[in-house]
């Protein structure tokens, strides 16, 4: 992570909180409900928490001249009402925010009030508690609610999004305030979660920051998963969606909540999560055949961000429609536990090798990377409901391939290894189904 | 019992930045090439050409670099900055847009900044963003050349309405790229950024 010679942030003393709490409300610094006081003590216990420096950058956004620090998320986090142990998500939403193709200044300036949505993948969720299931998507929740809330304080405070200063939205929304939940890993169970998708592995903790213009609730009476589908099919393509955009390029994509009702008859049905993927991008593509019933074309499959979430009763499905901004997914880093952090090593890794997880997705596989050190690195391959594990490229031939997007993105690794459950006398379990043909 | 806090706002830290100082403007525009920052919105592409062809017959301009944006909100690409280099004089938007306005002013800072003067053009109803940009760049007076209702926001104009306004700004903008441009109390209080 870079370190930044910045200036201080002023301190402030005050004869109490309460003096505090009303003063940063004087001053435009609270979204309108109190907030905690950031104190000097407070904000190191959370920079201790997640093992940053103050002065450690955790992003950008040029066109404002706006640098935050972890200090200033840290303070922001405080404010919110998080808890320690929440801050490393926090850091990692912001830093999934403030990288090039969040396109913080474009998001968070809109006419359009756009919002944004985090979505917590991998052990974090019940370490900190973070709800995926019954109305995680509403008040309640701590741990939702004040990291949402944190996201969105430090992009008022620190980025400057203001309103009517940089932020010009017309009317805004509510999920500005916060909206952040976790996807039901255990309840989508064997589907494969979001981050493993996106390709970090099932041990690892991550967040997906997505961008949001409005949420639309698809009611489905359907039994089966077509059924089900054509009425979210028709529901994207009744509106229309933006799907292309020469600055975010093929890095777009839509965030399909699929709610436990329909996740159970997809279950039944035998269908994966690619197998949901496929089939809905093939029925959003189609060609138009009016005005209310558009052709939503997205580059591929993955562009389809699929989430199980939410409790039993309606049979509802929500569909988060983007703004301008590439739904990104970024580790969640509890302590400076390793060299590869400081150098942002395992990031650069995982855009690298972008492009050949699509293409091993569609295979049926993907890679995790789980050891890296300055000269090597060394994944695990995972597959994932294939019944053809044979038709997945050789283990050599990955090597060679993965060692050949790192040439330029981590010059400094000259060794990559893979472990490759195909040539264990143990074939691995399948974590998914295919579809059932006869639907 | 007392407290001390740590202040949630980021410190500013580049005022005084001497590589942003704003270029000499020319005392004719005669001779000159225009570079055009279209940020895609709406149907602001038919008002700027129409502006450039305009600029060209009433000033006398050499030529004119037109450049696309990839995207409304964020600056040119690589190859665009390259080929504005060819331009001796720029504007930049048209706003229409909360965060376009905003970097539409950061993309005509940022020419001025390497010897390119220029001059900002957008809508009055969006103007708060772009000052803001331009006071948190170091230059709160720098010269917007702004147009008003009946004109739409977004710029969603007929192709008769786009050229009307090209008649209307041309000789605003001429006059903002040889001159210091609007007062400074074109400024609204409430758009200043807050400290």
């Amino acid at each position: 992570m870079t370190t930044m010679r910045v200036a201080p942030s002023e301190r402030i003393s005050y004869a109490n909180l309460g003096d505090a709490i009303e003063d940063f409300f004087a001053r435009g610094w609270t979204d309108g409900l109190p907030v905690v006081p950031p104190t000097v003590e407070r904000v190191a216990q959370f920079l201790e928490r997640a093992d940053l420096a103050p002065n450690d950058v955790v992003g950008e956004v040029p066109t404002r001249d706006a640098t935050v620090t972890a200090e200033l998320a840290a303070v922001n986090a405080v404010m919110a009402g998080c808890r320690p142990e929440y801050f490393p998500v926090v850091v990692a939403a912001l830093r999934a925010h403030l990288s090039p193709l969040g396109n913080s200044h474009c998001t968070t300036g809109t006419v359009t009030g756009a919002a944004h949505v985090l979505i917590v993948n991998g052990p974090v969720q019940r370490e900190i508690g973070i709800a995926s299931g019954q109305a995680c998507m509403g008040p309640g929740f701590r741990a939702n609610a004040t990291i949402g809330r944190a996201f969105r304080l430090t992009i008022r405070n620190a980025c400057q999004a203001v309103p009517g200063v940089l932020d010009l939205a017309t009317f805004s929304s509510p999920l500005r305030y916060s909206f952040c939940f976790g996807e039901n890993e255990e309840g989508a169970a064997p589907w494969v979660p979001l981050h493993v998708q996106r390709g970090l592995n099932s041990g690892q903790s991550a967040v997906t920051v997505a961008t949001v213009l409005n949420v639309l609730p698809v009611d489905s009476l359907g039994r089966t998963p077509r059924p089900i589908l054509e009425d979210i099919a028709r529901a994207i393509r009744t509106r229309g969606a933006m799907t292309t955009d020469d600055f975010l390029e093929d890095n777009v994509g839509i965030v399909i909540v699929v709610g436990a009702e329909h996740v159970r008859l997809f279950h039944r049905a035998g269908w994966s999560k690619q197998a949901l993927q496929a089939a809905l991008w093939e029925m959003l593509a189609r060609d138009s055949t009016s005005a209310t019933d558009l052709s939503v074309r997205w580059p591929n499959p993955d562009c389809l961000l699929v989430v199980a979430a939410g409790g039993p009763g309606l049979p509802e499905t929500q569909v988060i429609f983007p703004h301008l901004g590439a739904p990104l997914t970024e580790p969640v880093v509890a302590g400076r536990d390793s060299a590869r952090e400081d150098s942002g090593l395992d990031r650069a890794v995982t855009r690298a090798i972008a492009k050949l997880q699509k293409i091993l997705g569609e295979q049926g596989a993907i890679i995790a990377l789980t050891e890296i050190t300055s000269t090597a690195a060394h994944f695990d391959l995972e597959i994932v409901g294939v019944d053809c594990a044979e038709c997945i490229m050789p283990r050599a031939t990955l090597e060679e391939i993965v060692l050949h997007r790192l040439s330029e993105a981590a010059p400094g690794i000259t060794r990559v290894t893979i472990t490759d459950p195909r040539e264990s006398s143990v074939r691995p379990a399948r974590r998914d189904s295919e579809p059932n043909p006869a639907i | 019992m007392p407290v001390r806090i740590i202040s949630p706002v980021s410190p500013r830290t580049r005022s005084g930045d001497s590589t942003r100082t704003l270029s000499p403007r020319p005392g004719t525009l005669s001779g000159h090439v225009l570079g055009i920052v279209w940020n895609r919105l709406g149907r602001s592409d038919v008002f700027f050409r129409a502006l450039g062809e305009r600029l060209t017959e009433s000033e006398g301009l050499a030529g004119v670099v037109w450049v696309a944006k990839p995207s409304q909100s964020v600056p040119p690409a690589a190859e665009d900055w390259r080929r504005l280099r060819a331009a001796t004089v720029a504007i930049a938007g048209f706003g229409g847009c909360g965060s376009c306005s905003a970097r539409s002013m950061r993309d005509v800072l940022e020419l001025d900044w390497t010897g390119i003067p220029g001059t900002f053009v957008g809508h009055r109803a969006l103007m708060a963003s772009a000052r803001a940009v331009a006071e948190l760049s170091g230059h709160p007076d720098y010269p917007m050349v702004l147009t008003d209702y009946p004109y739409a926001v977004t710029a969603s104009w007929t192709d008769e309405e786009a050229h009307h306004l090209a008649a209307d700004l041309a000789p605003r903008v001429a006059a903002a790229l040889v001159s210091p441009g609007v007062p400074p109390s074109e400024v609204s209080p409430s758009a200043r950024v807050a400290r």
